[in-house]
């Protein structure tokens, strides 16, 4: 298949999947907003608290009181509940200022003070982050994510929850770096003999090294889908992860077609893939793997563009 | 010695063979996890299981090459990993 075809082919998928990751993502999103603005308004307005009166003015500042007593007449109602649309530019950064373009829809309650602010913040072209920030019958909530479906962290509680920063990001001590290297060649050696060293030069027997590259790369996503699950990752979660899978097998088949099908190669790729994950005590609030697939889709398109010959032509590498 | 379907479909084995040894070992550690975890502890980086599991792929293309083309498809296949020159 010609290489605009495979890259055609790979551009719907990607746009399907992110049309579909953003419907589900926005119907999903737009139902918590529900379910929280109307715990924000459980009970309605307290017909003792509707109205103004003077006597609530006594603990405010002079000037506060002054004003109040000026555009206010003893016992008129008062507003109970208000909607707030906003827009403008928001400050993403926490180290130097990074404005970003953002909508949101506000709602106050003032019976029982509290707010649920609706935030749609564009981080790049394509990728809003949904905002939630609430504070509903004393409990704060912070909810930032991606296309409203990945969550990066949120905090939740009845504590003093403005400004907390991200965990801190800890490398593993240099007496559990050696053995995990170790562990993590010991391992790559495992699975590239068998998925890189007979499963992919035997398909590319009949086919290209890139069609090769996606059906390893499909059926080694697949191998890693249970794994995932059991360590409690969510459907999201996996989905990206194993479309990175599939682009770093084609990295692999790159690296092992290019420097004459040597298998230490794609090894040492491999250890050093899985090191940037297991090095870190926690990776996961600072990498999701929808930038992970950005990242490698630049770079396999870099090598489909520049060494077509070597990834698209069939029966270029001896099989066992 | 080996039948000509076996012959016809090598990946398909290999792919049975990897995912076969993966998930029966998973699946036992699910089903019957009082028993597997008393008998092989926890399936973390110091667990023999857990290599088994990751070399899954290699133990099944060493069966395939081995049936199918004898000690110098097992020969090939390990040559492949200790030739350490590459094309610059």
């Amino acid at each position: 298949m010609p290489i605009l075809t495979w890259l055609l082919v790979v551009i719907v998928c990607l746009g399907l999947a992110y049309g579909t990751a953003s419907a589900f993502g926005a119907r999903r999103w737009s139902g918590a907003t529900s379910d929280l603005v109307a715990r924000l308004t459980l009970g309605g307005a307290n017909p003792a608290i509707n109205r103004y009166h003077e006597t609530e003015l006594a603990d405010l500042p002079a000037p506060v009181q002054h004003y109040f007593r000026a555009v206010l007449t003893d016992g008129q109602p008062i507003v109970t509940a208000a909607r707030l649309t906003q827009s403008g530019q928001f400050n993403m950064g926490a180290m130097a200022d990074q404005w970003k373009p953002f909508t949101a829809t506000q709602h106050f309650t003032t019976a029982r003070p509290g707010f649920v602010w609706d935030a749609n913040i564009t981080l790049f072209p394509g990728v809003p982050v949904r905002g939630m920030d609430a504070f509903i019958a004393g409990e704060g909530l912070l909810r930032p994510t991606i296309l409203g479906l990945y969550e990066m962290g949120t905090l939740q509680g009845t504590g003093d929850l403005s400004g907390a920063p991200l965990p801190a990001l800890q490398l593993l001590p240099v007496s559990t770096i050696v053995p995990a290297f170790a562990m993590f060649f010991i391992g790559a050696v495992g699975e590239e003999l068998g998925w890189q060293g007979y499963a992919c030069p035997a398909l590319a027997k009949h086919h290209s090294a890139l069609t090769a590259a996606l059906v390893i790369g499909m059926v080694w996503a697949l191998w890693h889908v249970i794994p995932f699950a059991l360590m409690g990752r969510g459907a999201g979660w996996i989905f990206w992860h194993s479309l990175a899978i599939v682009l770093i097998r084609v990295i692999i088949v790159w690296l092992f077609a290019t420097t004459g099908q040597r298998i230490l190669i794609p090894v040492l790729f491999h250890v050093m893939s899985n090191s940037v994950w297991g090095l870190f005590a926690d990776f996961a609030p600072y990498c999701h793997p929808v930038f992970m697939c950005l990242v490698l889709l630049v770079a396999v398109a870099a090598i489909l563009w520049l060494w077509r010959p070597d990834m698209c032509l069939r029966n270029r590498y001896p099989a066992l | 010695m080996i039948g000509p379907w076996f012959r016809d479909h090598p990946i398909l084995v290999f792919l049975a063979l990897t995912f076969g040894i993966t998930r029966s070992i998973r699946a036992t550690s699910v089903l019957a996890p009082n028993w597997f975890y008393a008998q092989f502890g926890p399936l973390n980086g110091r667990a023999p299981l857990f290599y088994l599991m990751v070399w899954a792929p290699n133990i099944a293309a060493i069966t395939v090459v081995s049936l199918t083309k004898g000690a110098s498809g097992i020969w090939e296949l390990f040559a492949r990993l200790f030739c350490w020159s590459v094309r610059p």
